[in-house]
Order: C-alpha cells, then structure tokens, then sequence
C-alpha cells in the first residue's frame, strides 16, 4: 500500500481540503459518516482509494488526512459540518490564537504552540501507514498560519521524513487584488523556507479562479465556495492516477522526476479543461481535441502568465474518462502545429501524458457540468517567473520603506531573515532565467512561421 | 465516383474533414457541361454565398455565407458505419511514443494499452464517444447492450427516421447526442423510442417542425438539449417527463409556459430574441436561464412570485442595483445569477428598492409585492398613492372609441405591451408615435388623460 | 447539516490595497476588529475609518468610526462589505502606486552562490556547459527548391502536424527574419496559421489574424481543378 496524507493548513488549506475530501468522497462512493454507499455500483476496475482513506474494523473510511488552524473557526466549521464524522477528533486540531495575517507568528510564536501536538498527530497517521509515500499540502502563501506555520510544519516533516514526497497546493496571491497589504513578505518568506522542502509546488491564484467562475460558470459573485469546488476538481485530477488505476504520476515522487529538472524549480504552471457551466456544457463536444487545446489556452490557467514568453521543462497531461490514443495522438500533434511550445533541450524532463479511465465526478448542486472527458496539464514552463517577479517587486515596494516590518520584529524575527529570504527569490528568478540561457528560440520549428 | 444526391452528407479532406450538404446537383455556366454541387458547408466559416452564382439562386442556406460550388468529380472522404468507426476509435492502440516536440524531445504516453483494454471489449462499454467520424450509418454488428450513452457530434448522419431504428436496438441506451448533425426529418416516421432519457441536438439547424417531429419520437425524454437552432417558437409537444429543456442561441420570440410539461424543472433560453412571454396559469420552471433576455420588470415580477426558485438574468446596466431590485420584486427566488440570497441581503434589498421606487428611481412595483413590503417595514417616506385608480391614465389608440387605461407611472415599455396585446401587432413590429421603445421613462412622460396615441 | 455555534460570518473587507473574503465573528468589537486589520489593510487601528455596505442595499453607510460596540451592533451579515478607509494625512498613508526598481541579482552575485541552477548545470555538464554544445548550429538550408505555385493561386498546405489546410498563395520571396531561402507565405482559409501576413516584424503579405503561414515551398501544392470552388 502506498498512503497519501494530506496536511490542510490554514483557513484557504481548510477550505480547499474540505473541497476536495467531498469530492474524493463522491468519487469512491463514500458517504458524508465514513460508510461506503450501498448505491456504489461496481465498476469492475481497480481502485486504490486506501492511498487516501485508512479503513477501520467497522468498515468506516476515514480520510488520511490532518486539519490544522492556529485559531478555531474554521476547524469548528467541519467539526459541525456535514462531514463532521467522516474524521476523527484527532484529525482537527487548533489553536486558540490567530496568526492575524504575519508569517512570524505563524512560523514563530503562536506556530511553536501547537506544533508539537501537531506533529504528534502527523506521526500517529504516518504509523497507521504500512508504506507512505508522502504528503500533500494545501495551504495559502499570503495567510499568517497558511504561510508560517506551513513552512514550520513542512521544516519538520523535513527532518522528520526526508525521504518521504512533499508535495503542495498553493493558493498563491492573484496579480492584482491582495488579500491583505503584507501579503508579498508572507509569500516571499514562506517560499525561501520550503524551496529546500518541497518537492513539487501547484498553485493557484484566486483571481485566475474567480474570473473562470465569473466567465465560464456564470457565477454573478463567486465565492470561497465556489473557487475552492473548482480547485478541487484540479487537485483531484492531480491525484486521480494515485487513487484510482493510473498510469503517470501513480506515485508522489513520479512528479518530482517528471516535472522538475532541478529542486529549487519545482512549481509546475495547472492548467484544467473543460471548465463549463450546465448550461453551456451542451454547447460544445468536449472532444478531446478540444480540450487539449483549451488546455493551451491563458482562460484555462490557474496562475496568470504567458506560457509563450518561455519554454517548456517539462509537461504532463492527465486525461480522465473516455479518451482513446488515437484521439490524443492527433490533439497534441494540433497543438504542437499551431501554439507555440518550446521544449528546453537539455533538461532530462520531457513531456509526458497519462490516462485514467474514471471520468472526473459531478458535484450534485456545483457549478461544473458533468463531462465524460476532462484534462488536466502540469507543465514547469520558465514563465511561470513572471509570478515570481511580481510578488518580488511587491515585496521590494514594502521593503525599501521598512513597512510593517516591525510587526515581524515583534514576534521574534530579525530583518536579515527578510533580506535573506529576498536574495534567495532573487536567485530563483535568476535560475528561471539561467534554464533558457543558452537556448535559442528557433528549436524546434519545422520550417514554419 | 459516387453519384451525388441532394441532401447527402459528404466530408472533404481540408486538413480536417469539412463537412457539408449537398444542396443542388448540375450544370452551372462558368464549368460548361460539368456538373457542380452546390453545398452548405457546416463551418460557418467555410463558404463562399448564399447558392446564388450570377443572380441565379440554385439553392438556401440555413447559415448565410456557407454555400459553395465544387467540382462534382472532387474527391470526398469516405464515409464509415458505426461498426467501422468503433473499430477505428477502440480496437486501435497507437504507439505510445509521439512525434518529436524538438530537436530531443518527443511526448511518450502512458497507461493507454490498460484503458485500451477496457475500451475494446466494446460490447462492454457504458459510454461510448464517435465524434467527427464521417459516421453516415449506424449499423454494426457488435452488441451495445451495456451502452449506456453514446456521443455521435459532428458526423454524416443524413436521415432522421432510419437513425431512429436504428438505435431501437440498443436496448440500453438512454443519453443520445447528435450535436453537429445535419439531418432530414420525415413527418411520417411513426418509430418512437421509450428507453432515451436525454437527448442532445445542438447546431442541427433544425426548425420548428422539425424539433417537433423529434419531440413525438421520445416520449420518455426527461432531458432536451435543442439549442443553437433555427426554432422561433417554444416547443409544442414536450413529453409530461421532461425536466430539462435547453432552448438558447435560437431565434425563439414567444415562449408559451402553458404548453409546457408539468414536471419541468429547468428551462434555459440564453440568446434569444425573445418578445412574448407568456405564462397564464403556467408552472414556471424552478431553474430559469434568462441571461441575453429582452429585459423588463414586469416580467421579473412576474417570474419572482412563480415557482421559479434559482433564476440568471445577468441584467448588465446599473449592476449593483439591478441585483437589488431583482431580488425584492422575486419573493421566491433564492438564487439569483447564480449567487445565493442571504436572508440578509433580501432584507436590505428590499428596503433599498422601497426607497427607490419613492424616490422614482425605479418603476412601481406590483400592488400586492409593495404591500407585502411595506407591511414588512412599514411605508417608507413619501408613500405613492396607494389607490390605483387615482394612477391610472385614460387614453385611446388610433381611431379606436374604446378607451384604454394603464397605470400612470407604469414604464413605457408596459404601454407597448399593452397595445401590442389588445391590438394584436407583434410586439417587435409596433411603433408608437413620438413615444419611444423604452423601459425608463415612465407613461405620464408621454400621455396625458384623453389623449390619443398613434400606431405607426 | 448540523447547525453552527460559531458566530463567524463570511464577509468581504475593502480597503485601498486589498480586497477579500474573511470570515469575521460578530461578538468582536470594532476596536478587535480594527486591530486584526491593520495587517490586513496596513492601516493603524486608530486611523482605521470604516463603512459598511449591507448586500442588497447599494448606498453605503457614511464612514462612521464605529469604535463602540461590536459587529453585531450594526448588523453585520453574511456577504456584506466592510470598507476600511485611511484617515491619516496624506503624506503619512501608505502609498503602494510608487514604481519601484525590482532588485535583481547581479551577475557576479548569482555566479559566486551556491545552489544555483547555473552552479549544477556546470557541475553537470548541460546545456552551453555540455561537450557538443559548442559545434556550430549548422543552419540546413533545405527545402528551397523553386515553387510550383504562384501569388494568387488557391492551394493547399501541408503543416507541420501533417494537417492539410486551404488557401490562397500570398507571398513567394525570401524572409531574412527567418532562415535564408525561398518561402511560400499562404493566407488560409480558416484561422489555423501563426500569423497576420507579418512575420517577426517584416511585413509580407495580410492577412486577418492566424489566417497567415509560411512555410517552405514543397509544403504547397496548388488546387486541381477538380478541387476548384465557386
């Protein structure tokens, strides 16, 4: 067995794991109270959901899975929520105190609270595991506890089980509306902690997701809701090789050694198709032509950059339900033909599809229409830098001006770490920019402009 | 070469397969004595007029500018049966290295020879998908009895009637969608097929009475998808089972709730140019899809007090307000653009809009919404009056001697909708002199008690 | 669903800077409230204005500092808009709209770290570290020979993912932007090129936007005239 345990942190890590245990949950025929629903139809095809839910002596399934808050609210929100019996107790833990928004009291003073309890927790999953291969986070980079405590809990888990994949789910700060003004240190300081730590890195920026919920769902006023449903389809899409009988990336480590030539540049760009409403999903054949191609498309993206401007390192594509390789074959040579994908030749990595034949899962009541077919790209494309530079020149805006910095002093950091952590980005980028270094731009055109 | 015929479907190699109908065999004068075939491509970006050559109209087309005269002796693409598609698309397992992305790199696929063992016991399948395919005929001889769905978007289907035998013999199947097909309908076709539950027909150019003909053949249907069509109107003959009906991006301009099934549940009609609705003594759908919709209040009122509980209008202008103003006139609507109501927001809303209507920014509501309003949170200051007569104007049309009475500050665009009722001119059509198509000025901008207004 | 003894209240905070949705808890004063704010907003509490948009009613309340009592006073509801306004003078509010220089490593910096990118691919031996890498790139000058369309002819093209696509012959000549040699450029029926007609800034033909390709002349091959089309 190969277990998977998922760490959600903070209030975004909270929510978006919620989303994504519903779903899991539907796909594996899984009740809100843990039992396997006596309406599951038996498909005759193998399925490893144990990678994700240990099962008890009475036949319940509980989510591999550990919820941790620095403050109540939100954990007090699954604690009496529909899915209140599907964990355990033990899974939920919080805090009493906020990180209120600041990296240093979520990594430092508040975080070092709880962190042993923690860890004690993670540790007793791990036990209940005869073979982990490793973790999968989700968090926020802007939050207090998403970001400080995030970093700390993914530092432990370093020592702790260095040879095990850690793997995250970001929610990352969109290019134009913060969340909150200190949002670029948080980010900027929770990234140099974990660039050593962390395997593989998807994220997701909000404003990405809210505007597919405003253009291609027909949402008036998305909400966390709403964003966190849709990210959930990605994740699960993601995992649907680990949890059902795939092909690619069957194993957390697969993605580290498919999509990242070199540790430091591990955060792969998602992009997912179809993402239509009920309403227009009838609209449109979802062949596999096409949503390889929407795939390809800046709408599809869950981060906003232009994968033109760069090249590619390596790229996954993960089909889901009725694809035949006929069909692939032919999509991916169009796209090959008419965008702009450039490979950067000396990277081990290549590009890599996948297929796994359970179709992604509707959620009754969401706002995804049921498909037969969907498809999920992980491509680490050197434009993902742009991400990288924006929050760096945040950051340098606040910083010049020592803004806020006190508040981080306050709790016991010092203002090296921020000059530390900013060389350290700094350098990133510059890795970014050394991958295509000695690459022209011609390779790989057939004779064609 | 085959001998073309009107109304057969044919694909042409043009990187993709383009695929058209043949709508005029024989001779055109610029070929001499060569015979052309006039067709109507399915791109609507494909195509060269309208099946006029030199003034001389040798045949329509559904979309305007996707006629063309080719070559009869041009060579077409071969057409398949559903038996040699399937083999096609399931039994073959391509080499999983792709061709080259760059000077090193090629893509490798994976995990396709374990799906292709699941997908070649065809006879096992639940869902089965031949898009674009040059299907013209559905026979085979493998047993489907597991099929549960099958996609058929963008073939070469030609003639709806033998279709319909055709799938009598998948005992199983209840999702069938035929997206993308150009196909004939004969009204004599009496096949009917009870075991479809969900049918899919968008981009068939089908029309009115060819949806009909469609309609009758499955009276178990419970979900319709028929939109980016050529319908006008609203459906006749929907089957008492149907629950979801898909009428956008059509040219529907009255839609007739009466007629409707009882048990539907959700009705889309995004993009439609839509002048009548009517809805006497109909059950109003609980999902409504309104959005592109000719707007009016009165008709949100309307649809607000039906059973109407999740409804989109996506109503650009004044956004902020619009959304206010929506949720008060619609008591039972919980859902609006696809956002939920707080009982908050509702509370706030329709306090809002109270003030509004006082402050003349918004038209009156309907008596009985702004008593029960106003009973909720009392008159707000400078009540209209309350008396309807006293609002109400007496005017005549045309040389009509009857009069005719319409509330004072009702807007304008009531007036239209009353004048277009009592003398029965298309809503579209009428023209009212000197007064202007608009939803908000108000009446008593433009008439005055007695006076006469003029039809145009 | 069970109900929740939480008095947290989904809500959307507004300042200058930020935008999001927090959840609050309506037993919280104004002042706690403020103060979990400030890093939010990055406004000092005292300084904190705020207003509130209720859902449903689109005149706001006026900017009150609302210093006394809780959330729950003013009716604090699900969806509703906080609005937190800076009320320090102007030459103290944080001013976010400046341009700023990014600082970038300097090359020598970058060169002397350790753990780079460049540091592994050198230890590596990959990319322009790499044994073959400095043998020239030979440009192949291959498939030029003379076409056999001309400008204006309709043709079909067949690209590099063995697509055939329709067309009309737009441009014949040499395209130094590119590689030397003759190139056959084709506005295309349907908008699968990768171009306008402009091809890396050098004008040579127009087209409407990715109905232009260029490509090497023995990918073109001019319409039979059984292919011919009115």
């Amino acid at each position: 067995m190969r277990e998977v345990i998922s760490l959600n942190v903070g209030q975004a890590g909270c929510q978006i794991g919620n989303s994504c245990w519903e779903l899991y949950c539907l796909e594996h025929g899984i009740q809100p109270d843990g039992y396997m629903s006596p309406h599951k139809k038996s498909t005759g095809r193998e399925e490893d959901f144990s990678t994700f839910f240990s099962e008890t002596g009475s036949g319940k399934y509980v989510p591999r899975a550990v919820y941790v808050d620095l403050e109540p609210n939100v954990i007090d929100q699954v604690r009496t929520g529909e899915y209140k019996n599907l964990f355990h107790p033990e899974q939920l833990i919080n805090g009493k105190e906020d990180a209120a928004n600041n990296f240093a009291r979520g990594h430092y003073t508040v975080g070092r609270e709880i962190i042993d309890e923690v860890m004690e927790r993670v540790r007793r999953n791990a036990e209940n595991a005869d073979g982990l291969q490793g973790f999968l986070f989700t968090h926020s980079f802007g939050g207090g506890t998403g970001s400080g405590f995030g970093a700390l809990m993914l530092e432990q888990l370093s020592q702790e089980f260095s040879k095990k994949a850690k793997l995250e789910f970001a929610v990352y700060p969109a290019p134009q509306i913060s969340t909150s003004v200190v949002e670029p240190y948080n980010t900027v300081l929770t990234t140099h902690t974990t660039l050593e730590h962390a395997d593989c890195t998807f994220m997701v920026d909000n404003q990405a997701i809210y505007d597919m919920c405003r253009r291609n769902l027909d949402i008036a006023r998305p909400h966390y809701q709403n964003l966190n449903r849709l990210i959930a389809q990605v994740v699960s899409s993601v995992t649907a090789s680990l949890r059902f009988d795939g092909s690619l990336n069957v194993d957390l480590n697969e993605f580290q050694t498919n999509l990242v030539p070199y540790p430091r540049v591990h955060f792969p760009l998602v992009s997912y198709a179809p993402i239509v409403s009920a309403t227009k999903a009838h609209h449109e054949s979802n062949t596999v032509a096409e949503i390889t191609n929407a795939c390809f498309e800046p709408a599809s993206q869950m981060v906003k950059c232009d994968p033109r401007t760069g090249k590619y390192m390596a790229s996954c594509l993960l089909y889901r339900g009725d694809v035949v390789s006929k069909d692939v074959q032919q999509a991916v040579a169009n796209v090959k033909a008419k965008k702009s994908v450039q490979m950067v030749d000396w990277c081990p990595t290549g590009f890599k599809i996948g297929i796994c034949y359970e179709p992604p899962r509707h959620v009754p009541g969401g706002d995804l229409a049921p498909v037969n077919r969907a498809v999920c790209m992980l491509s680490n494309t050197t434009s993902i830098v742009d991400a990288w530079q924006r929050i760096d020149e945040k950051f340098d805006l606040m910083f010049n001006k020592r803004a806020f910095v006190h508040w981080y002093v306050g709790e016991g950091m010092e203002e090296g770490e921020f000059s530390e952590a900013r060389e350290d980005l700094a350098s990133l980028e510059r890795d970014y920019r050394e991958v295509i270094a000695d690459e022209s731009f011609d390779d790989g055109n057939m004779g064609e402009y | 070469m085959r001998t073309a015929y009107i109304g057969e479907r044919r694909s042409y190699f043009e990187g993709s397969g383009q695929r058209c109908t043949v709508k005029y065999v024989g001779t055109i004068p610029p070929w001499g004595s060569s015979i052309a075939l006039g067709v109507e491509w399915d791109d609507p970006s494909r195509g060269r007029n309208d099946g006029v050559l030199d003034g001389v109209s040798y045949f329509n087309c559904c979309v305007p500018g996707t006629g063309s005269f080719i070559k009869a002796d041009r060579e077409d693409e071969r057409k398949q049966t559903l038996h040699e598609a399937l083999s096609e698309t399931y039994l073959v397992l391509e080499d999983e290295t792709l061709t080259s992305f760059s000077k090193s790199k090629s893509a490798e696929m994976y995990g396709f020879d374990k799906t292709h063992a699941i997908q070649q016991k065809i006879d096992k399948l639940e869902t089965i998908s031949v898009m674009g395919c040059r299907i013209s005929s559905l026979d085979t001889t493998y047993n489907l009895d597991f099929m549960h769905s099958l996609e058929l978007n963008d073939n070469l289907l030609e003639d709806f009637g033998t279709i319909l035998k055709q799938i009598s013999r998948f005992s199983n199947l209840r999702v069938l969608t035929l997206n993308g097909n150009r196909m004939i309908y004969n009204n004599d076709s009496e096949e009917v097929n009870s075991g479809i539950r969900e049918l899919n027909m968008a981009n068939t150019m089908i029309n009115d009475e060819q949806v009909s003909c469609v309609i009758k053949a499955f009276p178990k249907l419970e979900v319709l998808n028929i939109a980016a069509n050529l319908l006008t109107r609203y459906p006749e003959n929907i089957p008492t089972s149907l629950r979801t009906l898909d009428l956008s991006n059509n040219k529907i301009h009255t839609v007739d709730l009466s007629k409707s099934s009882h048990a539907l549940s959700n009705l889309t009609l995004t993009d439609n140019p839509i002048q009548n609705f009517v809805h006497q003594e109909a059950k109003v759908p609980t999902h409504l899809d309104l959005r592109g919709l000719l707007f009016n209040w009165s008709l949100v009122s309307y649809l607000g007090e039906s059973s109407c509980t999740h409804l989109s209008l996506m109503h650009s202008e004044n956004a902020l307000e619009y959304r206010s103003y929506a949720i008060a006139r619609c008591p039972n609507v919980t859902v609006l653009d696809g956002t939920k109501i707080s009982a908050e927001e509702r509370r706030n809303a329709e306090i809002y809009t109270l003030q509004s209507v006082v402050q003349k920014k918004h038209p009156l509501l309907p008596q009985h919404i702004w008593n029960s309003l106003t009973s909720k949170y009392g008159a707000p200051v400078a009540p209209p009056s309350a008396s309807i007569r006293s609002r109400l104007i007496r005017f005549y049309v045309d040389n009509d001697s009857n009069p005719m009475r319409i509330v004072r500050d009702a807007p304008v665009y009531r007036l239209y909708m009353l004048i277009s009722r009592v003398k029965n001119i298309s809503l579209k059509s009428l023209r009212l002199k000197g007064i202007e198509k608009d939803d908000i000025a108000l009446v008593s901008d433009f008439i005055e008690e007695n006076d006469i207004v003029y039809t145009i | 669903m069970s109900e929740s003894h939480s008095n947290m209240i989904p809500v959307f905070v507004k300042s200058e800077y930020t935008y999001g949705e927090r959840l609050v808890d309506s037993s919280w004063t104004f002042e706690q409230f403020s103060k979990k704010m400030e890093l939010v907003t990055g406004i000092p509490y005292q300084f904190q204005n705020i207003s509130i948009k209720q859902p449903g009613n689109e005149a706001a309340v006026a900017g009150t500092p609302f210093k006394d009592g809780t959330l729950a006073s003013v009716n604090i509801c699900e969806d509703c808009c906080i609005y937190i306004a800076d009320g320090r003078p102007d030459d103290e509010k944080l001013n976010l709209n400046e341009q700023v220089d990014r600082y970038e490593m300097p090359d020598e910096e970058y060169e002397r770290r350790g753990n780079t990118l460049l540091e592994w691919k050198r230890r590596n031996m990959l990319g322009r570290f790499s044994n073959d890498a400095t043998k020239a790139n030979v440009v192949s000058v291959s498939d030029d020979t003379a076409p056999t369309v001309s400008v204006g002819e309709e043709c079909f093209v067949k690209i590099s993912s063995g697509e055939v696509l329709r067309g009309k012959v737009a441009f014949i000549g040499e395209v130094p932007v590119v590689q030397p040699g003759i190139w056959v450029g084709v506005d295309l029926v349907t908008a699968d090129g990768k171009n306008n007609g402009t091809v890396r800034g050098m004008k040579l033909f127009e087209t409407k936007p990715n109905h232009g390709i260029l490509v090497r002349s023995g990918a073109v091959r001019a319409i039979a005239t059984n292919e011919e089309e009115l």
